[in-house]
């Protein structure tokens, strides 16, 4: 069966998000002809459309926001003296999380990739190098995934901070807590005794 | 490690097949064509998730058909387990015991298989993406961290080609990232040299004694490996930096070694004759099934694809009293009189006829 044309564009605007393949943009679309009221349907666009008029990235850190700036850079009580750099606006959430971090953040937007075409000056570093003039900062925290991009990015920004008197550090990776050292794969295991720490 | 059957659906020419093995010698015969190699193959496949055949793994779907499957029941350390691989237009899935593992370097090396196959003279007289092939599959099947370096090494080479690329057209050149870019490389590349060498060494003290006895001679075999580059990485690296960026490409790297052969001190490429060149990979054959047994505890199964009868009846007993009575042997022949049967026992015989197999009894007298 063939659906009609505005059915099949909404089907298609489904499949953009990650994680949904034809047969789940086609129950989601279905279900949004026949079972929202039109009130819904509005509401939903609505949302959509606050998103495109209110949000934006934050002009200092970079994260997703409605203020500018953001509610942790505006934040007078925070420990101005360190900065979290993570990939993306979603590793924020993760990390606030936490509850046991109280400074600063700066978001990459992104991963240096070669292959992908992404370079040094295509994700947002030059704020970062901004934001580092100002004295406060101590420390910054490097907490790009530990893929091989999220690695690259962090070894390149550990090399431009050389000889700044910036503490840079980067997040250990290794057995997860709580986990039996038995049951970790070798590979795991052996990237956890190479960050291993003076106890 | 045991095989015990062995069910394939829409593998090559198989729609459905089903089997159920001897513990020790199985001998599968029939003509050409009729699929007895890719019984071998899809056993190949189960262990390695790769066909020694071919590298596109599309190849072994059934034409007109959606994806093949492999599935298995197999016995090692005492226990039977359910393997199952699955092939894909997309890509392929590999499940253990039900449970569908996230990475294939978690399932590789749960069933080992040292294979022989005509073709793999071509190891000596082939050209060297043969033998680093061959070493990464054979390395791959005992060190998941030799898989994670590899496929890390791989990714990150795609990386530094073609930043060298993209440098080739700026003006002004980012050299902090290439510096990174390399040292990320041979982070990896280190490591690989290393158990490269390691895995060669081994394999070349127990090969040179198979050698000797296979061929009844004092023989020497050398197997030597030829690193693209095994020491002051760095400098080495550096100092083919501008050469790199005009050729987009990178000069040093695993991706560059190989493995040189010798016998009494002469290359075996250019000197050694046919049987000589079967020999010698008959020795590393072997030696690859004492060293997987030494790591693993127990031995691989084998898989001998037409090579039997192309051995004198000297090599073909040495290679059969060579096998130890604990491995699974899985044999394809076209012609079972060419096979020395009173050297065997515990076995079963096959026979295929256009994809559909039945088991021989032994006393019939056309054997
Ligand atoms: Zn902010």
């Amino acid at each position: 069966m063939k659906y009609p044309r505005a059915l099949d564009d909404l089907l298609e605007s489904f499949r953009k998000y990650p994680g949904v393949g034809k047969k789940t943009a086609e129950r989601y679309a279905l279900h949004t002809v026949t079972k929202f009221s039109e009130e819904e349907i509005d509401e939903i666009i609505g949302s959509f459309q606050r998103i495109k008029t209110e949000i934006f990235d934050c002009p200092i850190c970079g994260n997703i926001t409605d203020q500018n700036p953001c509610y942790i850079c505006k934040d007078d009580s925070r420990d101005k003296s360190k900065i979290i750099v993570v990939e993306e606006s979603k590793d924020i959430i993760v990390m606030e999380k936490m509850n046991s971090y109280h400074g600063l953040y700066h978001v990459l937007k992104g991963a240096i990739s070669p292959s992908n075409g992404v370079g040094p000056e295509d994700i947002n570093l030059s704020s970062l190098m901004e934001r580092l003039k100002d004295d406060k900062i101590k420390e910054v925290i490097l907490a790009t995934n530990l893929s091989n991009e999220g690695e690259t990015t962090a070894l390149y920004i550990r090399r431009i901070l050389e000889g700044s008197g910036i503490f840079v550090t980067r997040i250990a990776h290794g057995i997860p807590a709580g986990a039996n050292i038995e049951y970790a794969d070798e590979v795991t295991l052996s990237k956890a005794l190479e960050g291993r720490r003076e106890f | 490690m045991k095989v015990k059957n062995l069910n394939l659906s829409n593998f090559r020419l198989y729609e459905t097949f089903k089997i159920s093995f001897n513990d020790h010698i199985n001998i599968i015969k029939g003509n050409n064509g009729q699929g007895k190699t890719t019984i071998l193959e899809s056993l190949y496949f189960l262990g390695l998730t790769k066909s020694h055949k071919t590298n596109n793994d599309k190849d072994v779907i059934k034409n007109n058909t959606q994806y093949a499957k492999i599935n298995s029941l197999i016995n090692f350390n005492k226990k039977d387990s359910q393997l199952s691989v699955v092939i894909s237009k997309t890509g392929k899935k590999a499940k253990y015991n039900q449970i569908e593992l996230s990475k294939l370097s978690e399932y590789i090396g749960i069933l080992n298989v040292v294979m022989f196959a005509p073709e793999d003279i071509e190891l000596i007289k082939g050209n060297p993406q043969l033998r680093r092939r061959f070493l990464d599959l054979e390395i791959g099947q005992i060190s998941k961290k030799y898989l994670f370096n590899l496929q890390n090494y791989r990714k990150i080479l795609k990386e530094r080609n073609n930043l060298l690329k993209s440098m080739q057209q700026k003006q002004v050149k980012d050299f902090i990232l290439l510096d990174i870019i390399t040292d990320q490389l041979l982070g990896y590349l280190d490591d690989i040299v290393k158990t490269r060498k390691d895995f060669l060494n081994k394999i070349a003290k127990i090969a040179i004694l198979k050698y000797q006895e296979i061929s009844k001679s004092n023989d020497q075999l050398q197997i030597k490996y030829i690193p693209s580059i095994d020491k002051n990485y760095k400098t080495e690296f550096l100092s083919k930096y501008q050469y790199d960026i005009i050729t987009g490409s990178t000069s040093y790297g695993i991706h560059k070694d190989d493995v040189e052969f010798y016998l009494n001190d002469k290359p075996a490429k250019a000197h050694c004759s046919q049987g000589e060149i079967r020999s010698i990979v008959l020795s590393i054959k072997l030696a690859l099934i004492d060293f997987i047994k030494s790591i693993k505890g127990d031995f691989p199964i084998l898989l001998l694809d037409d090579v039997l009868s192309e051995l004198d009846e000297i090599r073909q007993n040495q290679l059969l009293k060579n096998i130890n009575i604990n491995t699974q042997v899985f044999i394809t022949t076209t012609n079972i009189k060419e096979i020395n049967l009173a050297k065997i026992n515990n076995y079963k015989i096959f026979e295929i006829n256009n994809g559909q197999i039945k088991e021989c009894i032994k006393d019939e007298p056309n054997l």
